[in-house]
């Protein structure tokens, strides 16, 4: 298999790849759990982030925090975070407290919200109104980090495209060198085997000039011994 | 050109040689009568083909003292002295000889005066010793035509030996272009290979950018169903 084709496949690859991740994401699906957390067994909202990573999840509980104008509590030491005092007209009229538990799970994350409304926490049953509206704000969160995430992907995929449309470029730049010193060494061919004929001329003209040469010295020799007769 | 212009010099050269050689296998003394430092005399005057006036003049001032003789040589004066020769050939007694060094074509001519001490040597007068003094003369030229010969011999070995040097820097040059020549047309096949990957890596890369260019498209269409 050659090179070109290895890239080929794992591009096709890369794509129905892309193609299954962009559109298993188009539907948010929340689940109501029960569950233990900090203020023990308690019913809670559930939903998968496909493609988002557990630290892009936090960042977007962080936003959701501003956005329901409440305090931002994270701690190290314990998965959960608050948002304490939350204003989420929808959900109620006072400010309620929400815990948030970041899961990692295959291809994403799992976030499940514990939503306190000052004494009891939510429940489809008990609070079927309040449920739906913190199903929606949920919902709406786990949208907003599914849009987050495909701009962030499509930053990448143009930024991966400018990058190999300059290796295409610095390719063809390439080519265009490589042509010119070709020609280079073929002109210098020709030069050369011009040179090697002219070469050879002046060394079968030398040859007869050794050879006259030769001749004078044997004629001088000749005379010199005669002249000491 | 070139060529031709070089190889007709040679034959030329070679042609010249041979005469000028030849030439001076015999020596031929005249007898003359002219005027010298000491009055209108008569005198003996050989041609020396291929000597130079300059070494002429060395030559007989060596021959001067061969025989035993005090050299006068000024530049001022166109005579060269030979005082007290002594020529047994030619007197018992020593002899003063007054050398006159003449350029002339290809050489030089030498006349001499020889004085025996009273009297100058003619053929009429002291046939003997005319006879002794051209016989003396004619070895010197013929000892002169020697040196010429000789010193022509290490000239044109010394051209023989440039030439054989031109033409081993000939071969080695040509081994050099030959040489370059390989180089050249091993870079070209080389060059050529590169083109033909380079081909294929652009192909690859052009299919690469088209796929690339759909995953861009896909994603900007979910963005857009995302972005409600």
């Amino acid at each position: 298999m050659s090179n070109q084709q290895r890239k080929t496949i794992t591009l096709v690859a890369f794509i129905l790849f892309s193609f299954t991740i962009v559109y298993g994401q188009r539907t948010f699906t929340t689940n109501e759990v029960r569950q233990f957390m900090s203020r023990g067994e308690q019913n809670g909202i559930e939903i998968i982030l496909n493609g988002i990573s557990t630290n892009d999840a936090k960042d977007g509980i962080k936003k959701l925090s501003k956005k329901l104008d409440a305090k931002f509590v994270s701690n190290k030491k314990s998965p959960e975070i608050l948002l304490d005092d939350a204003r989420a007209s929808t959900v109620s009229a006072n400010t309620i407290d929400i815990y948030a538990i970041i899961t990692p799970i295959d291809n994403g994350s799992k976030v499940t919200f514990f939503t306190d409304l000052g004494g009891a926490f939510i429940t489809s049953y008990a609070y079927g109104t309040q449920y739906a509206a913190m199903e929606a704000i949920i919902k709406d969160y786990a949208q907003d980090r599914a849009f987050a995430d495909v701009s962030d992907q499509l930053k990448t995929e143009e930024k991966f495209l400018k990058t190999i449309n300059k290796e295409l470029k610095s390719l063809k730049k390439d080519k265009e060198k490589t042509l010119k010193e070709i020609e280079k060494a073929k002109a210098k061919i020709a030069d050369l085997e011009k040179t090697v004929i002219k070469n050879d001329a002046e060394q079968e003209a030398k040859e007869k000039q050794i050879a006259l040469q030769e001749q004078i010295i044997e004629t001088v020799k000749t005379k010199r011994s005669t002249l000491k007769n | 050109m070139n060529k031709v212009l070089k190889l007709s010099v040679a034959a030329a050269l070679i042609t010249l040689s041979f005469s000028s050689v030849s030439a001076q296998s015999q020596f031929t003394t005249n007898e003359v009568r002219q005027f010298m430092s000491k009055g209108e005399q008569n005198g003996i005057e050989i041609a020396l083909n291929g000597t130079k006036p300059e070494d002429a003049k060395d030559a007989l001032e060596k021959w001067g003292k061969k025989m035993k003789a005090k050299v006068v040589r000024d530049k001022k004066n166109p005579e060269i002295f030979i005082d007290n020769a002594q020529m047994a050939n030619v007197s018992a007694n020593v002899v003063d000889i007054y050398a006159v060094v003449t350029p002339i074509d290809n050489g030089s001519k030498v006349t001499i005066f020889t004085d025996l001490g009273g009297a100058f040597i003619s053929s009429a007068a002291y046939g003997t010793q005319y006879a002794g003094l051209e016989a003396a003369l004619k070895k010197f030229a013929k000892d002169q035509a020697i040196e010429v010969v000789e010193e022509q011999q290490k000239a044109e070995e010394k051209i023989l030996k440039t030439l054989t040097g031109d033409l081993k820097d000939l071969t080695k040059d040509k081994a050099e272009y030959l040489k370059d020549i390989e180089k050249a047309k091993a870079l070209i096949q080389q060059r050529e290979a590169d083109i033909i990957k380079n081909d294929a890596n652009q192909a690859a890369k052009q299919q690469q950018i088209s796929l690339q260019q759909q995953i861009i498209e896909t994603v900007k269409a979910k963005r857009a169903t995302l972005n409600y």
